[in-house]
């Protein structure tokens, strides 16, 4: 994993971590709206997205936001179908999601940067 | 779009080079700036029959003209610089898709206050009830809107309504992007596809509703397929696909046939990747099922006709979507379709009544509005006949790649189908966009000399501003039926306040703000359901049978709590679509009135609200 490569995912941690202090720290109340608009429309499917490689910009920012939108939507309407609507709970399963396939990205391309080159 | 000599030369100076991309930069943004101080003269209420172009000041008009012209001459450059070519597309859309958003006082459009209503019903009781009426079989979108809206600690979704059609044509940008350079390495194609679609894009289904969303899924998932997952050479498919036994000219079964190992396009990315890919597409479709009744059933036939003609190598992947449809419609939408599976059955086929549904009807009501009307029917006919001449001369130029003719057509099917409330015509034409636009550029554009003559010039100076024109015309054509204000919103707000919950609140017509909060608590009808409106002698309603009619459906709500409702946007719908004639709605106010059976307890801005007294209307 290429220095630029890490750029998705830890983009992607600092979302979750932000959206998570706008929501529940009540830390700027005026950019609450902004900072989880973007980190639902794109981190969620950035986190999954990024790790095919796909060496498109264009096509991985793409399917990260379609992806993203897909997945705020089953997940919300898993939990309102499961009889527990909580926009808390979804936002909070929605971040566990991304930080956890982030957080794989960027220990698979530590792991691989550690690899010695074959000889 | 302008040509290649007048792109490097406009004046005497060279648009080639950094000195044109300055010039080119300084054009859009200095008409995007007139644009923007031309803002405050737009007064919607002084807007006629022909929606918002009647109350665009001329220099708006010169304004965005001078855009789309800097856009052509971008796109006739010898080399289309992308950024350039983006940086007019997005000021396109900002100055096209926004306008409303700047000049009117409140969100438009009466179905963006109805989502938000039910947005809002999902948000305060956690669940969904199927049996309030047919969103909520399909309600996806809805979850979704209730989660954002809450998590983002807005009020109401109406908050972002309004610039829901900006947001949702910048976000179709990548994905067509994607389709589009999937066919062709020529950038002057992609992005004058991309310019057509934006300038062809007049169908309105882009504000806060499920269709828009759904379309994006939909343009991502042919993108994915088209890129990822072409056609694989196969010399037995000929036999298996049994095309020789169709009457179609050697030619046409050649095309739609399987592909050649000369014309089949390599796949990209590794085992992995693909699965990943379809993984993910699959995703987007089980997103789409329970968000919108149509859109699975275009991109199934979108992905099916690839399939069946040998051009997408995941070739189960129509039957895990209609597997997936199917599924939801069997076991999800049961109080819908309890009530409404006899009546879709008989429209299978019924392709007269589609007919009619789809163009006759629309053509009622005031003289400009027959003429947007026909104004948009001769635009579809204009644009889809030159993609069908840009299809064959591409096809003469020796390109071998039928999926897109295949997607263009795909969608046609829906047509016999279901006439969906007669709304099919433009749903079909909103997504076989995308492939009559690939086919009108490369009509224009590709396999053009450098450098064209004045007259070629010309011609695609005036195909572009027509373009232009049209779109103003007959997007906003309506406008008069869409636009609400303010006054309006407080006297729906007022509505609320009065009306105890579990009373019927009546309007003149389907056109006001309202529904958008307490959406299950009322009853609502509307004057114009009425069976003697409904069923009005050709001279127009007989006032005294309406009257009848309205004091019977008020008097049997729950208590005797009924409230009638007319609003100046209700007159303007029932003007300008008719079928009842001009004026029918103060003709019905001024009967109230006269009759003595209501009571007034709101008016303001050109709203009204009546009660019904406690013993008028009984039947003696």
């Amino acid at each position: 994993m290429t220095d630029r490569s890490r750029i998705p995912p830890i983009a992607v941690l600092a979302g979750a971590a932000l959206a998570a202090l706008v929501v529940w720290g009540n830390v700027a109340p005026a950019l609450r709206g902004p900072v989880v608009l973007a980190f639902l429309l794109v981190g969620p499917g950035m986190a999954l997205v990024h790790p095919l490689r796909l060496r498109d910009r264009l096509a991985e920012l793409c399917l990260a936001v379609a992806l993203s939108i897909a997945l705020d939507t089953l997940f919300a309407s898993a939990f309102l179908y499961a009889r527990g609507w909580s926009p808390d709970g979804i936002l909070a399963a929605l971040i566990a999601v991304a930080v956890l396939a982030a957080g794989s990205d960027l220990l698979a391309g530590a792991s691989l940067r550690r690899r010695p080159e074959p000889t | 779009m302008a040509s290649p000599a007048a792109a490097r030369t406009a004046g005497g100076l060279s648009l080639e080079g950094r000195a044109g991309t300055a010039i080119l930069v300084a054009l859009a943004t200095g008409a995007t700036a007139l644009w923007a101080v031309t803002l405050p003269a737009v007064d919607p209420a002084r807007m006629t029959d022909l929606g918002l172009v009647s109350v665009m000041p001329a220099r708006m008009l010169v304004a965005l003209a001078v855009l789309t012209l800097s856009l052509g001459l971008t796109l006739t450059r010898r080399r289309v610089t992308p950024w350039l070519a983006l940086l007019h597309i997005v000021l396109i859309v900002i100055v096209l898709y926004g306008l409303p958003a700047l000049v009117e006082e409140v969100p438009r459009h009466r179905v963006a206050w109805r989502h938000a209503g039910i947005a809002d019903y999902i948000a305060r009781n956690g669940r969904v009830d199927g049996t309030i009426d047919a969103y909520f079989n399909w309600p996806g979108f809805f979850v979704l809107t209730a989660f954002l809206t809450e998590t983002m600690g807005l009020r109401s979704a109406l908050s972002f309504a309004d610039w829901a059609p900006v947001f949702f044509n910048l976000l179709y940008l990548g994905p067509l992007l994607l389709i589009f350079g999937a066919v062709t390495r020529d950038r002057r194609v992609v992005w004058t596809a991309i310019a057509v679609f934006y300038l062809g894009n007049w169908i309105g289904q882009d504000y806060l509703s499920p269709q828009a969303l759904t379309y994006f899924a939909f343009l991502v998932i042919v993108a994915v397929l088209l890129r990822w997952f072409p056609a694989v050479p196969d010399p037995e498919a000929p036999r298996r696909l049994r095309l020789n036994r169709l009457a179609l000219p050697v030619r046409v079964r050649a095309w739609l046939g399987p592909p050649s190992t000369t014309s089949a396009v390599r796949p990209e990315g590794s085992s992995r990747q693909r699965v990943a890919l379809v993984l993910i597409v699959v995703a987007l479709f089980a997103a789409t099922v329970p968000s919108h009744q149509l859109t699975p059933f275009m991109v199934i036939a979108g992905v099916g006709a690839l399939v069946v003609a040998r051009r997408c190598s995941t070739r189960s992947l129509p039957v895990v979507m209609g597997v997936l449809v199917s599924a939801w419609v069997a076991f999800m939408t049961v109080a819908y379709l309890s009530g409404h599976l006899e009546t879709m059955l008989d429209e299978i086929g019924d392709v007269e009544t589609a007919a009619t549904e789809n163009v006759s009807e629309r053509l009622q009501g005031s003289a400009e509005h027959a003429l947007v009307v026909r104004l948009r029917l001769l635009l579809t006919a204009a644009l889809w006949s030159l993609a069908v001449l840009g299809a064959l001369r591409l096809r003469r130029r020796g390109g071998h790649d039928s999926r897109f003719a295949l997607l263009a057509l795909a969608p046609f099917v829906m047509l016999a189908v279901q006439p969906y409330g007669g709304e099919m015509l433009l749903r079909v034409y909103l997504f076989v966009l995308p492939f009559v636009a690939f086919f009108l550029a490369t009509l224009a554009v590709e396999g053009r000399p450098q450098s064209l003559g004045w007259r070629s010039t010309a011609a695609l100076g005036a195909a572009s501003l027509t373009l232009l024109a049209g779109f103003l015309i007959a997007r906003y054509g309506n406008e008069r039926s869409d636009v609400f204000t303010a006054a309006e919103v407080t006297a729906v707000e007022r509505l609320y306040e009065i009306a105890p919950p579990g009373s019927t609140l009546v309007a003149g017509s389907r056109n006001l703000p309202w529904r958008a909060q307490d959406y299950e608590r009322y009853e609502y009808e509307l004057v114009s359901d009425l069976p003697s409106w409904e069923n009005m002698p050709p001279t127009g309603p007989r006032m005294r049978e309406v009257l009848s009619d309205l004091t019977e459906v008020m008097r049997e709500a729950p208590g005797g709590r009924a409230y009638l409702i007319t609003t100046q946007s209700q007159r303007a719908y029932v003007n300008l679509l008719g079928p009842a004639p001009r004026g029918s709605l103060d003709r019905l106010e001024q009967t109230v009135v006269a009759s003595g059976a209501f009571t007034p307890v709101y008016s303001g801005g050109g709203a009204r609200i009546w009660r019904l007294k406690r013993g008028s209307g009984k039947k003696r």
